[in-house]
């Protein structure tokens, strides 16, 4: 028995670099899933006006696209003008009422203004009031 | 004199930096390469015009900005004024009264572009309430 000894110490050397590496991969894992939210946002090329200064943004709000062709979009897919107004039927009924849809439109400033129209009509018969259209500020006057 | 002989825990604690300097420039360089640079958006909110003849009694006579599309060039109408261009409509809304509102009518030939920027207009010139009406 050894007394006033302390015992001899064992140093364990931690390899850091695998975990590193799985937190490389994890990273860039999240990554790269996030990018799939962000795309139902579809590239469309935006009238270049400064909008309204202090606008909340309106997460709830039905995201409607309109490319330069004329042709809706409701998460990134296209679809008919019927589908679409099935879709705010469904989210009218999910919200209590028509008058509780929130519309934004993000239509491209090359479109012209009949198919937009149409949905307005659409919208306006089934009491669907609040509307928004998106624009973006190129040069940064906002 | 005793001098106290260094504690070895120093050595304990040095980690290997290589690796997280790798780490961090690949997370630089993947950053640096997907990043796209696209200014935020904004929007301009409007209602639709509702049914008409709903019973609403107004004192004030509506005041309509139509945009259609004519020869090819864009015509800005305010009652019987026509004007050529968006800095002239945008000074004639500024004199309006602003209480009743703005409708903006719309033909289906409009561009988008100018209907966007008539809404500009009308939200720069203080309307708060501004109604897109598609012509029929």
């Amino acid at each position: 028995m050894l007394l006033g000894r302390k015992p001899a110490r064992t140093r364990f050397g931690v390899n850091m670099t695998p975990m590193i590496d799985v937190v490389l991969l994890v990273i860039i894992f999240f990554l790269y899933t996030a990018r799939f939210a962000e795309v139902s946002r579809t590239s469309v090329d935006l009238p270049d006006e400064p909008g309204a200064r202090d606008v909340a943004s309106d997460p709830d709000a039905l995201l409607i696209d309109v490319r330069a062709d004329g042709v809706f979009l409701v998460n990134g897919r296209d679809r008919s003008l019927q589908r679409v107004i099935e879709i705010v039927e469904e989210q009218a009924d999910r919200l209590g009422g028509p008058q509780n849809v929130r519309v934004l439109l993000r239509a491209d400033q090359g479109t012209a203004a009949g198919p937009v129209n149409e949905l307005a009509r659409q919208l306006t018969r089934m009491g669907v009031r609040q509307w928004s259209h998106a624009t973006v500020d190129r040069s940064g006057r906002g | 004199m005793r001098v106290r002989p260094r504690s070895n825990r120093d050595d304990v604690g040095d980690l290997p930096l290589t690796p997280l300097i790798d780490v961090v420039f690949l997370l630089l360089i993947y950053f640096m390469v997907t990043a796209t640079i696209s200014p935020p958006e904004s929007r301009v909110a409007s209602t639709l015009q509702g049914e008409r003849g709903a019973g609403q009694q107004r004192d004030l006579r509506p005041q309509i900005v139509t945009v259609d599309l004519v020869d090819g060039g864009v015509s800005y109408r305010l009652g019987t004024r026509v004007f050529p261009d968006r800095e002239a409509l945008a000074a004639a809304l500024e004199q309006l009264p602003k209480e009743g509102g703005l409708f903006v009518r719309v033909t289906d030939r409009a561009p988008w572009s100018a209907v966007a920027g008539v809404m500009q207009d009308a939200l720069d010139a203080g309307f708060v309430k501004r109604t897109y009406v598609p012509a029929d």
